[in-house]
């Protein structure tokens, strides 16, 4: 299923300019090298994540993709579409798992924005082809 | 009213003992920061279908502030 990106713009929105509906995307793809990064970073090197005949040996078709890794592409959604706007809370659900060479699209659509505390809530999705592996919800505060 | 808000409570601090009253401020729940507030605010609003003004939202210090903005909301039709 594509997802409809964000209006071609070059500027990040502003508070103001934001609207129930509108959805922003993006998407990545999750090799090998980018998980061995993760891992690095994490300090989480289990073998379901960081050794493909592991996660084999666990009925996994290959490594599987770390779960803080896609969400960090929240962090992206925010810090490149919207200007200076903080994250308040996340919420996700892993619904499937992703592996090692699969890409990722997440699609972040706006469904509530409070305008007295300047928030903005996002029903969030990440497939994997036609699968959701997340599902969770964003909430956002724009700085005055 | 203040059994809606409590569930709330309960629910935004994660804390299933969590009984406030109209007295209840952030002195009493010491994690009642400004994350929290978003939040409490966000739920209230989708619990009870309204959207608090800024001035509303500026003067929510304890529970009480809450049920006063709400009262007035239903007051005013």
């Amino acid at each position: 299923m594509p997802l409809a990106g964000p209006p071609a713009r070059t500027q990040p929105w502003r508070f103001e300019e934001l609207e129930p509906g509108q959805e922003f995307t993006t998407a990545e793809v999750f090799d090998a090298a980018a998980l061995d990064r993760f891992a690095l970073l994490s300090g989480d090197h289990s073998p379901l994540h960081a050794d493909g005949q592991a996660a084999m040996g666990l009925g996994f078709p290959g490594r599987v993709v770390y779960g803080f890794h896609a969400l960090a592409l929240l962090s992206r959604i925010v810090g490149t579409f919207f200007q200076n706007a903080i994250c308040v809370s996340v919420e996700a659900d892993f619904t499937a798992p992703a592996f090692c060479g699969d890409r990722i699209q997440v699609a972040a659509e706006v469904v509530k924005i409070q305008r007295a505390m300047r928030s903005v809530t996002l029903k969030v999705r990440m497939l994997r082809g036609d699968d959701v592996v997340v599902r969770g919800k964003l909430t956002t505060r724009f700085l005055p | 009213m203040i059994q809606t808000l409590n569930a709330i409570f309960r629910d935004v601090f994660d804390d299933p003992d969590l009984n406030v009253t109209e007295t209840t401020s952030s002195l009493d729940i010491p994690d009642w920061d400004s994350v929290a507030q978003v939040k409490l605010v966000l739920a209230i609003e989708e619990e009870f279908g309204v959207e608090f003004t800024t001035d509303e939202v500026a003067a929510f210090k304890c529970v009480g502030d809450f049920v006063r903005a709400l009262e007035a909301r239903r007051a005013s039709g």
